[in-house]
């Protein structure tokens, strides 16, 4: 039953050509993450005949300012960066869940009271919030940063939860199930929630992809010290800490964690339309 | 009309609460606000003896540490109310005067860039819906998709890289050249324009192909509604068709999101606008974020939300002047 | 093979096949069709949704929208002009002025963001009737035809009027510029039975008063005995019956025509037993070989399933494609 689920599942996503090749590319991201460290391991000794080297075979990338393989510290830093993103959507989607069920079914004065806090969330611009919350709780521990870049992200997802919930509580057979005496809580996790995951799920795509963009813009301004290979860490000391995007023969330095930042976001993205396709059946593009 | 009430006083809660929570925020640091200051102040050397640093930190914030925290809350936002948002550590000028300052240089840059991006973004889409189908179409749906995946920052460092360092044709960092004197002259003008297109292309390059998508999956939409065939059946110009029909209705949706992009353009982007070294809000944002500098972060913020919850607001009332179908009771 | 009589035809459709292409197969949505529309007379296009009618009336106005693709035959205006070979603009000019379309289901017809008043008005203004003035009272006249208030009308939204008022609007707009031939989609489908008899009469009213030509598109045959004076009649695609209204009711020559009249319930006379059409609409990606209506036909013989049975005159504007006709 539950291979031949998978194998469906599996031709879908490879029919939809953005989505192959969206997943294709996280998959690389993944593997290089999970494999890649084992193969290469991460030297931290400063090596001054090889400052800016550029790239060749045995430095695929080249090397930084205190002449480290920078290819080794990008496969290192994936796994911080995905770390990272997977956490904050993890929780964004957690929290924003779970406020909108609650202010969805519940209704009343838990609705009127949550809805006015998603509202008021909802205006307080995005990432200054984060900025300033980071700088705030100068924390190192990946759960703690996933929790400040979903400040204000859950809210979004809060309140296209709650609007789905209005309409799906008064479908018959949650009228079944209260008239059957299942406790609210129980009915709204184990009947509502189900119908909602493919909205959740897509949901978790977009905050990942915002957390992406947050977490890397933070590392980059410097505001909160994490893990020197993240990639935008390695922006912010190849700008500011090295000056690396003033020397001309540096320029490998800057390029290569870009490179990888974009192409990352890139198939975030264009998995999330596809599976946008997938769900919404609109007109084909 | 009552559900413009209901959006108002959602937004004045809002302000109050933005300004209790940075009220707050400054309360998160580890230690005593005051400590901090004073220790900044000694270590920058701005204050010789430990009372003249304790003097001078009470004067930069609007409230006595001292006091019970309720009192301490008043007084701050009496202290907002009257426009004193205290004083920069770093520089020790007042919050309010730095945001003068730096706020029109912002505005600008981020006017011109939404106006650019929607403007070409919406021409773009409407294009591309017309031309569904095509080569031209497919291959620019997948260029648009990597633009907007390029968050804002990297591109401004690309930029920065390509055309400051490397052919450097743009000025690296500033408003102006600082050696002319502020003035309507053509050569003061046209430097602020030198210095602000970098910026502004960084904004216009990652936003545009939002703009632009949007639009063209709407039109498309449009494209096959009945009303455009019966346009094309009374005989309109087809250039009438596209501009009050298909241009029309699917700029509609796009609205909200103009107006409210509006508010968050109030705001700057703090990294572009530090790479670029360009006297903005969010630059002083980010600097005051670096120093630690809690009178300005907390001036700053609040202003920001201020202008943002409001810009939503005028947002909500202005789309239902413009669409005539939400134009309905409450 | 022309079907000529001793008027004047307004339209001359020879041989007219559209086709539209859905991926790699197409499914052809007019199948060689040839029609005159006689000037002045009030016609009646009959078939089930599906059948081509519409495709048909499109091609009226050269408006066939992408995928769809007239692959051969002619449509001629007036004897002179060749529709289908229009430039833009004399394409353009023509619309409207001419040949006037009710579409079908008016709900989405105007744009909801223009006053109907601008629309109306509008539709002047291209065709370069400048006068605003004189725009304005021709307009409040012909939404007095139809029985609406100018004013509320005019400078009402769309969305503030309701399905019977749109679909009147329509009508009024579409008799702007004196056309020749107004054409109307199914335009008593989605409304009750007292807007349907409203529109039916206003029809009639606009025939006597104007003269003008119409093309009514319908499902329904009911409505035909009202308005119309000849009934042709389509079934996937093909024209299979054309006749007096008189004739084809009291005496059909084409099984499917004979079905619909059996079919449809009668406001006059005995209420008689309905019986409904056997079996269902063709799939038109894969139509039946031969006579398309084969495989629901109680007459049919071997020479159906394998011949097409061409449209021929059995008597003076009686035309029948049936190979069996004779025999009923």
């Amino acid at each position: 039953m539950e291979i031949r689920n998978l194998t469906k599942t599996l031709r879908i996503l490879i029919e939809n050509r953005r989505a192959f090749i969206g997943l294709l590319i996280i998959f690389s991201f993944v593997f290089m993450a999970l494999v890649g460290p084992l193969l290469m391991p991460l030297e931290l000794d400063p090596r001054f005949d090889r400052v800016y080297a550029p790239p060749s075979l045995e430095h695929p990338l080249g090397c930084d300012y205190i002449g480290l393989d920078i290819f080794t510290q990008i496969v290192w830093g994936a796994k911080d960066v995905l770390v990272i993103i997977l956490l904050a959507g993890s929780i964004t989607v957690f929290i924003g869940a779970s406020v909108g069920l609650i202010a969805g079914y519940f209704g009343g004065f838990v609705d009127l009271l949550l809805s006015t806090l998603v509202d008021i969330v909802l205006t307080i611009p995005g990432l200054p919030l984060v900025i300033v919350l980071a700088g705030l709780i100068q924390t190192r521990d990946p759960f703690s940063i996933g929790l400040i870049l979903s400040a204000n992200a859950w809210a979004w997802l809060a309140r296209g939860i709650r609007s789905q919930v209005f309409s799906i509580k008064e479908r018959d057979f949650i009228e079944a199930s209260r008239a059957m005496g299942i406790g609210k809580l129980r009915i709204v996790f184990n009947d509502i929630l189900p119908i909602l995951m493919p909205y959740v799920g897509i949901n978790f795509l977009f905050a990942v992809i915002q957390s992406l963009y947050a977490s890397v813009a933070l590392f980059f301004i410097g505001v909160l010290p994490f893990s020197t290979v993240h990639w935008g860490t390695m922006l912010n000391i190849a700008m500011q800490v090295s000056g690396a995007i003033f020397v001309p023969y540096a320029r490998h330095y800057v390029i290569a964690p870009i490179i990888f930042i974009v192409l990352l976001q890139v198939g975030l993205i264009l998995f999330s339309y596809g599976i946008e396709d997938i769900f919404n059946p609109r007109l084909k593009t | 009309m009552k559900w413009i009430y209901r959006r108002a006083t959602i937004a004045l809660l809002s302000i109050f609460f933005t300004l209790v929570l940075t009220f707050f925020l400054i309360r998160l640091m580890p230690g005593n606000p005051m400590d901090v200051y004073v220790q900044i102040l000694i270590r920058s050397g701005r204050a010789k003896t430990r009372e003249e640093a304790i003097e001078r930190a009470k004067s930069l914030m609007p409230v006595n540490m001292n006091d019970p925290i309720w009192k301490q809350l008043v007084d701050y936002i009496a202290g907002v109310l009257r426009g004193d948002l205290g004083r920069s550590i770093s520089s020790f000028t007042p919050v309010s005067e730095i945001i003068v300052k730096s706020l029109p240089w912002t505005v600008f840059v981020s006017s011109i860039a939404l106006a650019t991006s929607f403007a070409v973004g919406t021409l773009l889409g409407l294009i591309l819906a017309y031309k569904r189908g095509t080569a031209f179409e497919g291959f620019s749906v997948s260029a648009l998709t990597i633009f907007g995946a390029i968050p804002n920052y990297i591109m401004a460092l690309i930029l920065f890289y390509v055309l400051t360092i490397v052919y450097p044709v743009f000025p690296m960092r500033g408003a102006y050249d600082s050696t002319i004197k502020p003035g309507f002259t053509f050569e003061f003008i046209s430097s602020v324009l030198k210095h602000a297109v970098l910026p502004i292309a960084s904004y216009v390059l990652t936003d545009f192909s939002g703009w632009a998508l949007g639009i063209r999956a709407m039109a498309t939409t449009i494209l096959g509604e009945d009303y455009v065939t019966v346009a094309k059946a009374r005989g309109l110009r087809e250039s009438k068709i596209v501009r009050s029909y298909v241009g029309r209705n699917s700029i509609l949706p796009q609205f909200t999101a103009l107006v409210l992009s509006i508010g968050f353009m109030f705001g700057g982007s703090p990294l572009v606008e530090t790479i670029f070294t360009y006297p903005g809000i969010g630059r002083f944002f980010a600097a005051g974020v670096s120093a630690r500098d809690y009178p300005l972060l907390q001036g700053l913020f609040l202003m920001l939300s201020i202008t943002v919850i409001s810009a939503n607001l005028v947002a909500d009332i202005l789309y239902t002047k413009i669409d005539p179908r939400v134009r309905v009771s409450d | 093979m022309s079907e000529l009589g001793s008027f004047k035809n307004v339209y001359d459709i020879e041989g007219l096949t559209i086709e539209y292409e859905v991926g790699r197969s197409s499914l052809r949505a007019v199948n060689d069709v040839s029609l005159g529309i006689r000037d002045g007379e009030a016609l009646g296009i009959v078939g089930e949704s599906g059948s081509g009618k519409t495709t048909l009336a499109l091609s009226l106005l050269n408006l066939v929208p992408p995928p769809g693709r007239v692959k051969s035959g002619k449509v001629v205006f007036d004897g002179q002009i060749d529709i289908l070979s229009l430039s833009g603009e004399e394409l353009r000019k023509f619309r409207w002025k001419q040949t006037a379309m009710v579409f079908q289901g008016a709900l989405n017809s105007f744009n909801p963001v223009l006053r109907v008043g601008d629309q109306i008005l509008e539709t002047m203004t291209e065709h370069g009737l400048g006068d605003r003035q004189k725009g304005m009272e021709k307009a409040s006249d012909l939404l007095r035809l139809v029985r609406l208030d100018p004013e509320r009308t005019m400078k009402a939204f769309p969305h503030e009027l309701s399905g019977g008022m749109k679909q009147r609007a329509l009508i009024a707009t579409s008799l702007l510029l004196d056309p020749k031939v107004l054409i109307l989609d199914e335009p008593t489908t989605a409304l009750d039975v007292i807007s349907q008899k409203y529109i039916l009469n206003i029809l009639s009213d606009l025939r006597r008063k104007l003269g003008i030509t119409i093309v009514l598109l319908t499902h329904d045959l009911a409505i035909c005995t009202e308005v119309v004076d000849r009934i042709a009649v389509m079934y996937a695609g093909r024209m299979v019956e054309i006749a007096k209204t008189q004739d084809l009711f009291l005496r059909p020559k084409h099984p499917y025509s004979m079905g619909l009249i059996r079919a449809t319930p009668s406001v006059f006379g005995d209420v008689k037993e309905l019986k409904p059409i056997a079996g269902s609409p063709p799939d038109m990606f894969n139509p039946p070989q031969g006579c398309p209506f084969n495989p629901r036909c109680p007459f049919a013989s071997q020479v159906c399933t394998s011949k097409v049975p061409n449209l021929e005159m059995i008597s003076e504007g009686r035309l029948v494609a049936c190979h069996k006709w004779g025999d009923i």
